[in-house]
């Protein structure tokens, strides 16, 4: 049981972790609460299974070219959606992306109807790893390993590269990075685009694992929401941290108390964060909304 | 009226105040000085209930103004004005007095409406939105929305900003007649000509801390004041 | 004051109550129907508008909706209260969950505020799902049956028109109020608010309860009325759909909260040849709305006419 849940929680976790990741540096950066992503998240998932199953090609080709689209509809949005939006400084971003992910809900359901879908990935459908008592399908490990090596190569890209120094810059000091020349606008577009190919590939893992329907981003926005408050406004790791959290807290409550109430034990700890701590576990308190 | 008790407030590591205490007297106007950050804005923000002070207490009326939440301060009788404008700019200022006077219960008759507002002599103005005004006028009209409180304290940040010598006499003329009518005002201020006009008393803070207290001709005279303005051009006017 | 320009809004009231009694005479059984929908329709939206006037959006309106359907349907179901109980009782009820929510809800602000309510209405929507001994989950639950003469649509069309018609005059009436003066400051600022003696905690709890309390009472009448419940009708989707409603119309005026039903009870129908698309629709148009007028469209309006006489001194 232990053992079940904890690789659930890993799993999920990881998958949480790669949306968050993608949402809190379009936060951060972009200071936009980007529910659309959700949006982002079901499509891409969908044109990854449109790719495999409509056009015949295979995992790696479709995710690649599903990439590439969802970054251009995101890139779209950005550019003519949230960035009049933003010039025009009103509170309503929040409501801004609602609509974006209400249209691309939407847009899911009626060009690929209610029916939940499926991926398979070729080379490892059918084939399980076995330890102990606990067997775990190579699509479970597959997500894990490939949310942990995104995490590292995210991390690498943060601490590492001058556009993540760029991104961290803009997000811990908005102003005074823009008074040293840091080009706010390309910056803008990289971490969008990295959030978007994050999105694309947690969508197509959720689709090999579980499925895809047109309105699974809605709780899974809001969770992973949740996770970037756990951790603290303006921390990555945090919330890294937080999406792992959340993916436990979820797995432990479906294993030991109920499976379907599974949603119910991230929102719960989401409700009580913002109650309590809304700046989260790694943020200060000055930063709250 | 107003007791202030050894008032301290940090911010993370950074001391704005430290012991503040005195007290302001009845129907005085008392003047708040200092230089650029010793905490003046800080005091105001701790007695009107915007920030909780880490020790002492402001008691008002015999009682400790730190418990009560801002809105419950404001209509025991301390209203305030603010350095940077801060009114209801897409209304009129008609709208903006209606509202401050409504809080306190009742429903404001037209007449009562202009004649507080030809207090700040804004009354021929009233149907404009704020935003349309300019930045003395505005200044003058956060005067009035602080007065249709009907407060028994004042509490005044910087209402001279930005004013013409004129404008300057005019609004302490109405400081003046405010005073007459039984109102208390605390008055910060960097324009010292003013001070030693309308002030009965002064209040010196310097890096958060009370450095002298004394009628404005020996404060301008007090040598750790005038130490505390050395760093700043031209304050001190004899 | 923000209101002064339609305060033949009560003419209009008694104008449009006279129509109503005599429609019956003249509309066949199918116009009363989408009558009385778009009444429901009319509670919800004119409920959330008090809040939403404050600048505070809420996406949990369809949550109180199903608090107050549920209620009122267990209690004629499973206890046998009589109609009007049921409907009090769960009106009640919702108000109460509002109040519950609002109370922590309100301590943020903005899009933090938005979210936690997002959040809850997820959670009693779960709960509405899962909790299957008493809310009969995915099946539903059936045969939950209005008094003699309520069964009657002519008769239900009166009392659920009536309804709308005299939130409709509450919200006109609280919109040009001390109070509704009070929601306009919190708008504008907040903080202003605060430090001039406006009790804000206790207006926006008020705002939050009272809009709970419309949706409850628009729950009990419509359960009454298609005889059925089910989880699926208080979704996210609902809440926001309310939301787009109250947002395109104009939040803070009544004029805006019937607007804003139209758009969100009309462009779905209008559109409805367009499948699933409408919906897409109806999301574009709010995303140009809140982009170019923020205030919605009578709020866009409200605010010209103001502006107008303001410089007409």
């Amino acid at each position: 049981m232990l053992g079940w849940a904890v690789i659930n929680g890993l799993s999920l976790g990881g998958i949480y972790l790669l949306i968050t990741l993608g949402l809190a540096l379009v936060y951060g950066v972009l200071e936009i609460p980007d529910f659309a992503q959700a949006g982002l998240y079901v499509l891409g998932a969908y044109l990854v299974f449109s790719g495999m199953t409509y056009a015949g090609l295979n995992y790696v080709t479709s995710l690649l070219v599903s990439i590439g689209l969802v970054i251009a509809i995101g890139l779209a949005n950005e550019r003519f959606i949230y960035r009049p939006a933003q010039r025009k400084a009103h509170g309503s971003l929040l409501v801004i992306a609602l609509g974006l992910l209400f249209v691309l809900d939407n847009t899911a359901l009626l060009i690929w109807g209610h029916e939940h879908k499926t991926i398979s990935i070729g080379k490892l459908v059918g084939k399980t790893l076995v330890f102990g008592e606990i067997s775990v399908s190579y699509t479970r490990v597959f997500a894990m390993v490939i949310a942990g090596v995104l995490a590292l190569i995210i991390h690498f890209v943060l601490m590492r590269t001058k556009t993540g120094d760029a991104i961290r810059a803009i997000i811990q000091n908005r102003e005074g990075a823009i008074l040293m020349g840091i080009k706010i606008g390309k910056i803008r577009s990289i971490t969008f685009a990295i959030s978007c190919t994050l999105i694309t590939i947690a969508g197509s893992l959720i689709g090999a694992n579980l499925s895809i329907y047109p309105y699974m981003g809605d709780y899974i926005i809001v969770k992973a929401f949740g996770a970037v408050i756990l951790g603290g406004m303006g921390s990555i790791f945090g919330a890294a941290v937080g999406a792992l959290i959340i993916g436990f807290a979820e797995s432990f409550g479906a294993t030991y108390i109920s499976p379907a109430y599974k949603d119910f034990f991230a929102f719960v700890i989401i409700v009580l964060v913002l109650i309590f701590r809304p700046w989260g576990i790694f943020g200060t308190r000055e930063r709250i909304g | 009226m107003l007791e202030l008790e050894k008032i301290t407030k940090k911010f993370g590591g950074i001391v704005a105040l430290e012991n503040i205490s005195f007290q302001i007297i009845e129907n005085e106007i008392l003047g708040l000085i200092g230089p650029n950050g010793a905490g003046k804005t800080t005091l105001f923000n701790i007695i009107t209930g915007l920030y909780r002070p880490d020790r002492g207490k402001v008691i008002f009326d015999n009682q400790n103004l730190c418990k009560l939440p801002v809105y419950r301060i404001a209509r025991r009788g301390i209203a305030r004005t603010f350095q940077t404008t801060k009114l209801f700019f897409n209304l009129s200022a008609e709208d903006n007095i209606r509202i401050g006077c409504e809080v306190m219960g009742r429903i404001p008759e037209d007449q009562d409406i202009r004649n507080l507002l030809s207090l700040v002599e804004l009354e021929s103005k009233r149907k404009k939105l704020v935003h349309q005004f300019t930045c003395a006028e505005q200044k003058r009209l956060m005067i009035a929305l602080a007065v249709c409180l009907q407060p028994k304290l004042l509490l005044l940040d910087e209402p001279t900003a930005g004013m013409s010598a004129e404008e300057t006499l005019e609004t302490l003329e109405m400081l003046d007649n405010l005073r007459k009518d039984g109102t208390t005002i605390l008055l910060i201020e960097h324009n010292m000509r003013a001070v030693s006009k309308i002030c009965d008393r002064v209040v010196v803070l310097n890096f958060g801390k009370l450095i002298a207290e004394d009628s404005p001709g020996e404060i301008m005279k007090n040598q750790k004041v005038i130490e505390a303005y050395l760093g700043e051009e031209n304050v001190l006017v004899a | 004051m923000i209101e002064k320009k339609f305060s033949s809004i009560t003419c209009l009231l008694l104008g449009a109550g006279g129509l109503v009694s005599i429609a019956p005479l003249f509309i066949g059984q199918y116009f009363l129907h989408i009558i009385i929908m778009v009444s429901i329709w009319v509670l919800l939206i004119v409920g959330l508008n008090f809040v939403v006037a404050m600048g505070y959006n809420s996406i949990c309106q369809a949550a109180f909706y199903g608090v107050g359907a549920y209620t009122a349907a267990l209690l004629t179901l499973r206890v046998g209260t009589p109609f009007w109980v049921s409907l009090i009782l769960g009106m009640f009820l919702a108000g109460g969950a509002g109040f519950l929510i609002g109370y922590p809800a309100f301590r943020m602000r903005g899009h933090y505020f938005a979210i936690v309510t997002l959040a809850f209405g997820l959670i009693l929507n779960l709960l509405f799902f899962n909790l299957n001994t008493i809310t009969g989950g995915d099946r539903g639950l059936t045969g939950i049956f209005p008094p003699f003469p309520f069964f009657s649509v002519v008769w239900y069309y009166y009392l659920v028109v009536g309804f709308a018609l005299a939130a409709i005059f509450i919200s006109h009436k609280l919109f040009k109020s001390r109070f509704g003066r009070q929601l306009v400051a919190i708008r504008e600022d907040e903080d202003l608010a605060t430090q001039i003696g406006i009790n804000t905690k206790k207006c926006k709890l008020t705002c939050f309860s009272v809009g709970a309390c419309f949706a409850g009472l628009a729950g009990g009448l419509m359960v009454h009325y298609i005889n059925f419940i089910h989880p699926e009708f208080f979704t996210f989707g609902y809440s926001f759909t309310m939301l787009i409603g109250v947002l395109i119309g104009g939040a803070g005026s009544t004029i805006g909260a019937i607007l804003g039903t139209g758009i969100a009870v009309g462009l779905p129908e209008i559109f409805r040849f367009a499948g699933q698309g409408r919906y897409i629709i109806l999301g574009i148009v709010l995303i140009v709305t809140v982009s170019f007028l923020p205030r919605g469209i009578a709020g866009t309006i409200v605010h010209y006419f103001y502006q107008k006489k303001s410089r007409g001194e």
